[in-house]
């Protein structure tokens, strides 16, 4: 024997109800045969092949995905207008050039005398 | 910041409109490594973070996950995911509801919801004495209760903030549980001092002839010196079986006050046996089956006497009162997170905290409950309180309830056309047309009251926030690189020839997410929440066209507007299925899919012996894949749910207990945050 391996542990987990099953195809003939009215619908929908999958209509669609692709989205515009503050427009020679505006200093508390304790503090004295 | 003196009010214009300074901000570095082992399927917080009102929490994700090593190839991958929340504080404060007036003059009277903790304070208990590392408490970093003020040993009791408490059931609601199947699963420790029940008690007397005879069901004459026998000898086997079916076996049987009557005196075991041999209960429980006590080796009296074991029915556990079962999957109704939130909000008009105590409604209190006294407490357990997750959705883990458009006051029942009289009017069939729609959209998206305005309206809307909000994901994918033996390895019980594959678990290049922004508007938490989810196959099934009789079974474009068809289970395993000798075939269903299903999806497959298990035959390698196999009862599939059972893939790993964590996480969380507040002057370390 190659793989020592352990024998399988029953699960502590239980069925959900089940109901007594019927196939479309079952379902179909019925409906057919017994000349009853259809109880349930669907609409009809297309899609385009360059569409591929369309993710809405594939029951393996990962919902996580789709919905961490959507908030990239929102954090990546979020960085844009971020970026955006820190940049003023100016023409230069009829085409639009972006300059960065002077970084502004962050505050610096004011040290009564510059020393706290004793201890020199390093900040705000470049 | 602009407001209006004395509140906002219709009609009063800008004449009383005043400026409130603004405080400005600055950024902090609130970034951390987290590093924890882990079971697939559990929901694991790795963060909980207070934020504050104009807040942003710029968030940068990575993680690394390793396995510890399996022992063969594994043929599988693993979803590896890590989810962020925002969780604002109101949603568990009925007087942070309706805006309510004057509150804002006294914020102390609004207390927050509290976890009253108790625990059992050892000298020398150990780090983990109170909780246990890898409990949900922990996770949610409460790492103890404290020590016995006065000195000593004793009961501690202490009162935690429990809003990140609340956050993540509340989370699993609304993010992670199966609303169709209306449950959740949490890891609640099995109860420790689950006994043995005595099945037989096999008494054999090996003489001329060899008569064996069962003292447990009756009592029995036995002659353990049978005439005319040159060498006799006397053995007893004891079986036993677990006493309650909802709990996996441990432990041993403790035989030491085993009694048996034997000519009118009673023994315990070792009194008539030299040789008493105690088995332990293997891995994975007994499933259904019997453990053996065999003693030999007999020092009792020799003749013929009365046996009698029939008064010894109940045995204890050699582990004693041990609290710390193995970890088990206890269901409670999803439901009971809705309550929760409900009974929050009805104290409103309370003058103390909400208190969430050992006796408070699942999953709420499982973890928080002791077993007998406050010496046993179940959050001392592996994983207490950890939420279970589904499986990726698929064919077989992907199903609308029955109930719901079938049942009593399900969609089919409300828009049923009236024939009375047999007759309807065209009215009565285009009303109820319209109804069914409605009501189908509603169901097929979740049956909540967002669901509901989503369906119903399909307007794009602001929503009020009234449940945790989703903001990202980092989405990785973790494979296993095979490590070939370089040596030929033999054990006692075998035997592994060089060049035999084992397997460690190593993340692949795919990477999605992880760059989080967060703006914080109201007192909130920041919570994050780490997944494995295995990317499953299955193997016993009857593919659904193996059932087609005729040529018009087949698809046809003019029956595309049926909506629904039932989840044949024979897809997921042939045992679900009865028939009789006559060919007459009768299926279950788990649920309804939209009709015609089979035709646009499909699942992964395992054949050969990767569809066999160990037993089955020499070669079952079905642990060497991430196989949902579905268990055998009398009843059909006996585990049929798309919540994953972490112990289904434990098998391929060296450890392999029910409370095993075999995967090794590390998160980077690279957070910084710009906060209203003032830097500080750190003093030079």
């Amino acid at each position: 024997m190659a793989y020592k391996y352990r024998k399988p542990s029953k699960s502590c987990l239980t069925s959900v109800e089940k109901l007594e099953g019927e196939p479309i195809e079952w379902k179909i003939e019925r409906i057919v045969s017994n000349k009853e009215p259809i109880s349930d619908g669907a609409p009809s929908i297309f899609t385009e092949r360059k569409d591929g999958v369309v993710s809405a209509y594939n029951i393996r669609t990962d919902r996580w995905e789709i919905a961490s692709e959507a908030m990239d989205k929102v954090s990546a515009s979020i960085q844009a207008k971020r970026d955006g503050k820190g940049q003023v427009k100016s023409k230069v020679s009829g085409s639009d050039v972006k300059e960065t505006a002077p970084k502004k200093e962050g505050k610096v508390v004011d040290l009564k005398g510059g020393e706290v304790s004793g201890a020199k503090s390093t900040e705000g004295k470049a | 910041m602009k407001t209006e003196l004395g509140g906002d009010r219709l009609g009063s214009g800008n004449k009383q409109e005043i400026s409130l300074r603004n405080y400005e901000r600055s950024t902090h570095d609130l970034g951390y490594i987290w590093r924890s082992s882990m079971s697939s399927g559990t929901l694991v917080p790795f963060m909980s973070e207070v934020g504050l009102p104009g807040d942003s929490f710029d968030i940068d994700l990575d993680c690394d996950v390793k396995t510890l090593p399996t022992v063969g190839p594994l043929f599988g991958s693993y979803k590896v995911q890590l989810d962020v929340f925002e969780c604002p504080i109101r949603l568990y404060n009925g007087k942070l509801h309706m805006n309510m007036l004057n509150i804002g003059m006294d914020m102390s009277e609004v207390l927050l919801p509290q976890i009253q903790m108790d625990a059992y304070y050892h000298q020398d208990g150990g780090d983990n004495d109170q909780i246990n590392p890898s409990s949900i408490y922990s996770y949610l970093n409460i790492r103890g209760v404290g020590r016995k003020s006065g000195g000593g040993e004793g009961h501690v009791r202490r009162f935690f903030n429990g809003v990140p408490y609340l956050g993540y059931w509340d989370i699993y609601k609304n993010y992670y549980a199966n609303k169709q199947e209306e449950r959740g699963f949490v890891i609640h420790a099995g109860n420790g001092d689950v006994s043995f029940d005595t099945v037989r008690c096999l008494v054999t007397v090996n003489g001329n002839t060899v008569v064996t005879k069962d003292i447990f069901a009756s009592d029995e004459s036995i002659d353990t010196d049978p005439q005319g026998a040159s060498n006799v000898e006397v053995t007893m086997e004891i079986k036993f079986e677990w006493n309650n079916n909802d709990t996996v076996a441990y432990g041993s049987p403790d035989v030491s006050n085993f009694e048996i009557e034997v000519g009118g005196n009673t023994f315990v075991v070792s009194e008539l046996f030299n040789v008493v041999n105690v088995p332990t209960v293997p891995d994975g429980g007994l499933n259904g089956g019997t453990i053996s006590v065999q003693c030999s080796d007999y020092i009792g009296a020799l003749g013929v006497a009365d046996w009698d074991a029939t008064q010894s029915t109940v045995v204890p556990n050699t582990e004693g009162s041990i609290y710390q079962g193995q970890p088990v999957l206890q269901e409670f109704p999803l439901e009971n997170i809705d309550d929760m939130r409900m009974d929050i909000l009805e104290a409103v008009r309370d003058t103390t905290a909400f208190n969430i105590t050992r006796s408070t409604r699942a999953p709420y209190g499982l973890g928080l409950d002791f077993q007998g006294s406050y010496e046993t407490q179940y959050k001392q357990s592996s994983q207490e309180g950890l939420g279970i997750k589904t499986y990726q959705s698929d064919l077989f883990n992907n199903w609308i309830s029955t109930e719901w458009i079938d049942g009593t006051n399900g969609v089919n029942e409300v828009t049923a056309v009236s024939t009375a009289g047999n007759e309807f009017t065209i009215d009565a069939l285009n009303l109820a047309n319209k109804v069914y729609n409605m009501l189908n959209r509603i169901a097929i998206s979740g049956g909540s009251y967002d669901d509901w305005l989503d369906a119903v309206y399909t307007h794009e809307r602001s929503k009020s926030v009234e449940n945790p909000i989703y903001h990202g994901s980092l989405i990785k994918e973790l494979a296993f690189e095979e490590v070939v033996s370089q040596a030929d390895v033999v054990t006692e019980d075998n035997e592994q020839p060089l060049g035999t594959l084992a397997g460690r678990g190593r993340l692949t290049g795919k990477n999605k997410g992880g760059k989080i922004k967060i703006k914080v508007s109201e007192p909130s938490y920041i919570i994050g929440i780490v997944s494995l989810t295995p990317r499953i196959d299955y193997s016993q099934g009857n593919k659904w066209d193996v059932n087609l009789k005729t040529m018009n079974d087949l698809h046809k474009p003019a029956l595309d507007e049926i909506g629904f068809q039932d989840l044949v289970t024979d897809q997921m395993a042939w045992f679900d299925t009865t028939c009789n000798n006559a060919g007459d075939v009768t299926y279950k269903s788990a649920g309804k899919q939209p009709a015609w299903i089979n035709y646009m999806t499909n699942v992964n497959q395992t054949r050969g012996s990767f569809a066999e298990v160990v037993g089955e035959s020499e070669g079952g390698s079905m642990f060497m894949t991430l196989n949902r196999r579905y268990e055998e009862t009398a009843l059909g599939i006996g585990d049929l749910t798309t919540y994953v059972d972490p112990s289904k893939y434990n098998e391929i790993f060296a450890y392999s207990e029910l409370d095993s964590q075999n995967f090794w996480v590390q998160i980077s969380n690279r957070i910084i945050a710009r906060r209203k507040m003032s830097a500080k002057v750190i003093p030079n370390l």
